[in-house]
């Protein structure tokens, strides 16, 4: 598991958009907008939902824990300066992310156990990376508005819609991986990715309320 | 409303910051036993990070 690696030094932050530290026993809504202190990696500056980034810091404690590295974001969530991206990373929660030096199976697997609903995207169609997002809690029966219900702007073809037009108009990559298909053009047929899923979904969604709460307890390092 | 983007997969997505990768293009054999195995041990030793 952790292998003996300590958080003691741990130097990430999440931070208010003016970069004020947050207060845990008095902490933004999900939805508030914050920043983390780590960049992408060509040095832009990461910031979304108090939910998402707290999501973010915990996946990357973890990785520090398990691997000995953290999570390298190459292409942040409220992007819009990638024409290829749109309609995925030009709102909240959505991230291309790689750990450095583990393998992408295994980085999948992990990621995926920790409530980020993801796939690997590899050669020819893709640069190698994992694109994914954090799962939002569950509400319903419908899974594809459980971004919208929840107040939190996704882009069209990560939630079909629901956020963005009112109403599902489109393919959707949170009910492609709930189905287990790829989340990619003309493959959305449910059982179609072989890939490791957890074996409940549902169960791996990211607990702000707990995250909140450790942080209270412990503070930003431990 | 107005017209969608291009479906994701239609076009390369973002590559900048990609590293040169040697892996399988293809998850291997024994992703179900790694996943499982690696599941049961965290839901028996959670990490509270």
């Amino acid at each position: 598991m952790a292998d003996g690696r300590t958080l003691d030094h741990y130097a990430m932050r999440v931070v208010h958009m003016d970069g004020r530290p947050i207060n845990w026993h008095n902490p933004p809504k999900a939805t508030d907008q914050v920043m983390w202190t780590k960049r992408t990696t060509s040095s832009q500056t990461i910031h979304g939902s108090f939910r998402t980034i707290c999501h973010l810091d915990r996946l990357n404690r973890l990785a520090y824990l398990r691997y000995g590295v953290g999570i390298s974001v190459i292409q942040r969530d409220w992007n819009t300066g990638v024409p290829a991206s749109a309609g995925t990373h030009d709102f909240d929660s959505v991230f291309d992310v790689w750990i450095n030096g583990v393998d992408p199976w295994e980085a999948q697997r992990f990621l995926r156990r920790n409530g980020f609903g993801c796939w690997v995207r590899k050669p020819p169609l893709f640069g190698w990376h994992l694109h994914g997002f954090t799962l939002p809690l569950r509400e319903g029966t419908s899974i594809s508005d459980d971004f919208e219900v929840h107040g939190f702007k996704v882009g069209v073809y990560v939630d079909g819609g629901y956020s963005t037009h009112g109403s599902l108009v489109t393919s959707s990559q949170l009910a492609d991986y709930y189905n287990h298909a790829f989340g990619l053009s003309g493959m959305h047929t449910p059982g179609s990715d072989k890939s490791w899923y957890p074996k409940n979904i549902e169960a791996t969604i990211f607990d702000l309320k707990r995250f909140v709460e450790h942080r209270a307890k412990v503070g930003d390092a431990a | 409303m107005t017209a969608l983007p291009p479906e994701p997969g239609t076009v390369p997505d973002l590559t900048l910051g990609i590293p040169d990768v040697d892996a399988p293009l293809d998850p291997p054999e024994n992703d179900q036993e790694l996943g499982d195995a690696a599941e049961a041990a965290e839901a028996a030793d959670p990490e509270d990070v």
